[in-house]
């Protein structure tokens, strides 16, 4: 029918204006540049930093050396203490809130969001602030008569990796909160009726049940804790460095792109991985 | 049977509050001490506020953010709501697929999509501006805005927009005069959730920012990296005021629009 | 209600890729009338309702509405409006401008429009609501802003679906009521789908049955009820006893009918044939017991095992089982007083007039 085909072109055009900006960006602007970056990571470097537009896999022959290996192999370790630490800090804290009355709980949750609210870098700064030489850490200390000298804090892998689990605490705690949340109550009184002591019903139905968010919560800490670079720039003060700060100066003081793009390509290989892996997980638990 | 009262989770909460808290407490209130270094108080001031303000680098980089943060939210907010307002409308075969793919630039980490912008401006001969940041920002802040208003929208009765219809509002009128309106709350929430986002990324900003371009996270970045100082103290508390305003701010409409 | 057709609907068809939701319908609807499309859920009833108000595109056939074609028109460009299930009413809005919305897109001057909304608003009895938003009314509040809205437009045909669907049943007797006053006062077409029969005999000028796309009959509430053309109809209007026979005899006026070896005279002219299987209804109303089944006149007897009463406050509800094992429902007057055992026999019997011959199957499938 004649109507009925112009009926759907119109239709055709009003979805194509609304939906085409967002897709045709997201193309543009995220998977060309995506693609690009790997593609890059297959390409040579001349001597001024120059690109050699050909194939070769000299890039990951090198991020194989020893040099490369041990700092991806110490950012993994660094983001796995990191995420332990977010973890045993916000799991009790988000079950204490979850079962906390209505208020309480409100008051424990905005708590948490609000410093989240503030710019991570600020965050960091404020640490720098308490942990410097002359910061009120060191002054405290020095006038307990505890230490003879300020101790070294600022600059070390340990501030490194506290300014890491201080930023990313709140990301875990939402996830969890959520999770344990929706636990209902009643399974509770099941297991206590059924005779399971605290710690039992701890182990034996809360915990198993709070795993898919515990995963989120890692997922969600871990990721961005391998590329967080002013982290490490911050308070490592240069002596620290992660992968991400590896990434970063390929892509400016060093200016070997190709190599960047491929440590880029490798460290995402491993998110998505990371990713994937939870989502297996996920699937698998979904009660 | 009478609960016993365990102070164990009290203290505990109280002991991660107050590590959360000090440091930025430490940071606001020295942002008034008169003593450029140190712990010891000296009496208030607000010198280091006006010295701040008189620091030109400072100012150029606040107005830069407005400007970045401000077309970012803009732009986020006009593509996004479009893009809910078609997914809510239509249905078409891998609608779920392309769904979970506009959802993928919120997920890759942000320096990966600082470093591969970076490097796609350069082949493409874009130079770096505020318009390159801003791109960048769009890039991960339209994903934010479009599931916000989606997930408004799912909650909107299809057959509002028939009466509509029905009533002698043509399609697009429909969504002028019913659909909009009623995504309005939805749209100013997610704008300021952008706004924060962009205000507050570095890891992006600081691939693709152009030599004067430097937003203000980006200058608080390199003046960090110097070691403590007052007007920085300064700079972060004025920050950290507006920004938990302005959460304040989203949580209160999102609350008010679930009502 | 006059005879000037406001609708025609030639060879309707709708399907959605496998099912067909509408099948082939032929109707006319005539100004003035209150036409109700009744069946169960996916019957149709409301695919019909969405083609003729625009929401849906027909897959076959024409809707001609007020003489013209409308095939090509946009809802918005139909002389119809809708007052949907869920009352659709905008929530931005008060209830003032959800009124005035239709009128508003006509640009009507602002005089003009104002008077309008404030006589519909009367008409609904909302004077005191007029400032308030949709979700500060309650259920059949709402009903009644989107009644007003609709019929302010003064369309040429109101479309209902479902509207009381959601009130609770007290409001729900009250609206309708209401509602056939309403569409009394203004002479509009209305075409009304529900799937609740009582409401649709309490309102309906006429009565579409639908099922499975299909129309199984049109005509007035009585005739629906008394004389349902369908065996369809008949199990779906009110309670039936539905008893199978043979055709034996097509006299003039009469046909008589074997069942459970026995003959039965069923007044009326049917199109059966000798020899051909189909249904007797009775209403359980129409049954009476009887004492001795060999002498009640002209009456058609049968005897059945009695199974169970059931008490429903100013009749009882006798249940038996008759010779071919079909359940037979009969309905007395809690008065009467007659009481059985279970396993007793009992004779039953009921007046040739009272009783319709339908077909064996329930509709085509």
């Amino acid at each position: 029918m004649k109507n009925q085909s112009s009926f759907k072109k119109r239709r055709l055009s009003v979805m194509g204006m609304t939906i085409g900006p967002m897709t045709a960006w997201t193309v543009l602007f995220f998977v060309f540049p995506l693609a690009y970056i790997v593609s890059l990571s297959f390409c040579g470097r001349d001597a001024y930093g120059g690109i050699v537009y050909a194939f070769t896999l000299k890039n990951y022959q090198t991020l194989a050396k020893p040099v490369y290996m041990q700092v991806l192999g110490k950012t993994l370790r660094m983001s796995l203490i990191v995420t332990c630490f977010v973890t045993l800090i916000a799991y009790p804290y988000a079950a204490i809130a979850a079962r906390a009355g209505k208020r309480v709980q409100n008051a424990l949750i905005a708590g948490i969001m609000v410093p989240f609210w503030t710019n991570a870098l600020l965050r960091i700064y404020a640490i720098m602030n308490i942990t410097s030489a002359n910061g009120l850490i060191n002054t405290f200390l020095l006038g307990l008569g505890l230490v003879k000298e300020p101790l070294q804090i600022l600059y070390t892998d340990f501030a490194v990796m506290f300014g890491m689990v201080y930023t990313m605490t709140p990301l875990m705690v939402m996830p969890l909160y959520a999770n344990l949340q929706k636990i209902d109550g009643s399974l509770l009184e099941a297991g206590r009726d059924l005779g399971a002591s605290p710690a039992a019903l701890f182990l034996k139905v809360i915990f198993p049940l709070s795993i898919p968010g515990i995963v989120s919560g890692v997922i969600l800490v871990y990721i961005p804790s391998m590329f967080s670079f002013y982290i490490a720039d911050a308070l490592g003060g240069g002596k620290s460095i992660i992968i991400g700060n590896v990434i970063s100066n390929q892509f400016s003081t060093s200016k070997n792109w190709p190599f960047g793009a491929a440590l880029a390509v490798l460290v995402m290989g491993l998110s998505t991985l990371l990713i994937l892996a939870k989502n297996l997980l996920t699937k698998k638990l979904d009660y | 049977m009478r609960k016993r009262f365990n102070p164990g989770p009290a203290l505990f909460i109280a002991a991660a509050l107050a590590i959360l808290y000090i440091p930025i407490a430490v940071m606001v209130i020295f942002s008034f001490n008169r003593q450029e270094a140190g712990v010891s108080w000296t009496g208030f001031t607000l010198k280091w506020y006006l010295e701040l303000l008189a620091h030109p680098d400072a100012v150029r980089a606040f107005t830069n953010s407005m400007v970045v943060s401000g077309v970012t939210t803009g732009v986020s907010i006009l593509m996004g709501a479009f893009a809910a307002i078609g997914f809510h409308r239509y249905d078409f075969k891998g609608k779920a697929l392309l769904d979970s793919f506009l959802y993928v630039p919120t997920i890759v980490p942000a320096m990966l999509l600082g470093v591969s912008l970076f490097s796609f401006y350069d082949i493409c001969k874009i130079p770096l501006s505020k318009g390159t940041i801003i791109i960048a920002h769009i890039t991960f802040c339209v994903p934010i805005t479009f599931n916000t208003i989606l997930s408004s929208l799912s909650g909107f009765d299809a057959s509002i927009e028939e009466a509509a219809r029905d009533l002698g509002c043509s399609e697009l009128g429909t969504i002028w005069r019913v659909v909009l309106p009623n995504i309005v709350p939805a749209m100013v929430s997610s704008g300021l959730l952008a706004f924060t986002f962009s205000f507050e990324d570095v890891m992006t900003s600081f691939f693709v920012a152009g030599p004067g371009d430097q937003t203000l996270s980006m200058y608080i970045f390199g003046q960090i990296k110097t070691g403590v100082k007052p007007t920085l103290n300064a700079l972060s508390t004025l920050v950290i005021l507006s920004m938990v305003t302005l959460g304040i701010v989203t949580q209160a409409l999102q609350k008010r629009e679930k009502k | 209600m006059d005879n000037e057709k406001m609708i025609e609907l030639v060879g309707l068809t709708k399907t959605f890729s496998q099912t067909t939701a509408v099948n082939n319908m032929n109707l006319d609807v005539y100004r003035g009338e209150f036409l109700t499309f009744l069946g169960p859920s996916g019957c149709g009833k409301t695919t019909t309702l969405r083609m003729i108000a625009g929401f849906e595109e027909p897959t076959a056939g024409q809707i001609i509405l007020g003489g013209k074609n409308c095939e090509a028109l946009p809802p918005e460009k139909r002389d119809v409006n809708t007052v949907f299930q869920n009352y659709a009413l905008f929530p931005h809005l008060s209830i003032r401008d959800n009124i005035a919305f239709g009128l508003k897109l006509k640009k009507l001057p602002k005089p003009t429009i104002r008077d309008k909304v404030e006589q519909a608003i009367c008409l609904v009895k909302l004077e005191e609501h007029v400032a308030k938003k949709p979700s500060q009314l309650s259920g059949g509040q709402k009903q009644r802003v989107a009644i007003a809205r609709a019929i302010v437009n003064e369309p040429k045909v109101l479309l209902l679906d479902e509207p009381l669907g959601a009130l609770d049943l007290k409001l729900r007797k009250e609206m309708q009521l209401e509602l056939k006053h309403l569409q009394k006062t203004l002479g509009i077409t209305f075409i009304y789908v529900t799937h609740d029969q009582e409401e649709a005999l309490t309102m309906s000028d006429r009565i579409v049955v639908m099922n499975r796309g299909n129309i199984e009959q049109v005509g007035v509430s009585e005739e629906i009820y008394e004389s349902p053309r369908t065996r369809f109809v008949a199990d779906f209007i009110g309670e039936t006893n539905l008893i199978a026979g043979v055709v034996t005899i097509k006299g003039a006026g009469f046909t008589q009918v074997e069942s459970c070896r026995k003959r039965y005279s069923i007044e009326g002219d049917y199109p059966y044939r000798t020899g051909e299987a189909l249904t007797i209804c009775v209403r359980p109303e129409n049954i009476h017991f009887t004492r001795n089944i060999a002498d009640v006149g002209n009456y058609n007897c049968m005897e059945g095992i009695y199974e169970e009463s059931v008490y429903v406050g100013n009749m009882v509800k006798h249940i038996l089982r008759n010779p071919a094992g079909e359940t037979i429902t009969i309905n007395r007057l809690t008065r009467k007083g007659e009481h059985f055992e279970p396993g007793q026999a009992v004779g039953f019997c009921w007046s040739p007039k009272r009783a319709v011959l339908v077909d064996a199957q329930a509709g085509p499938t």
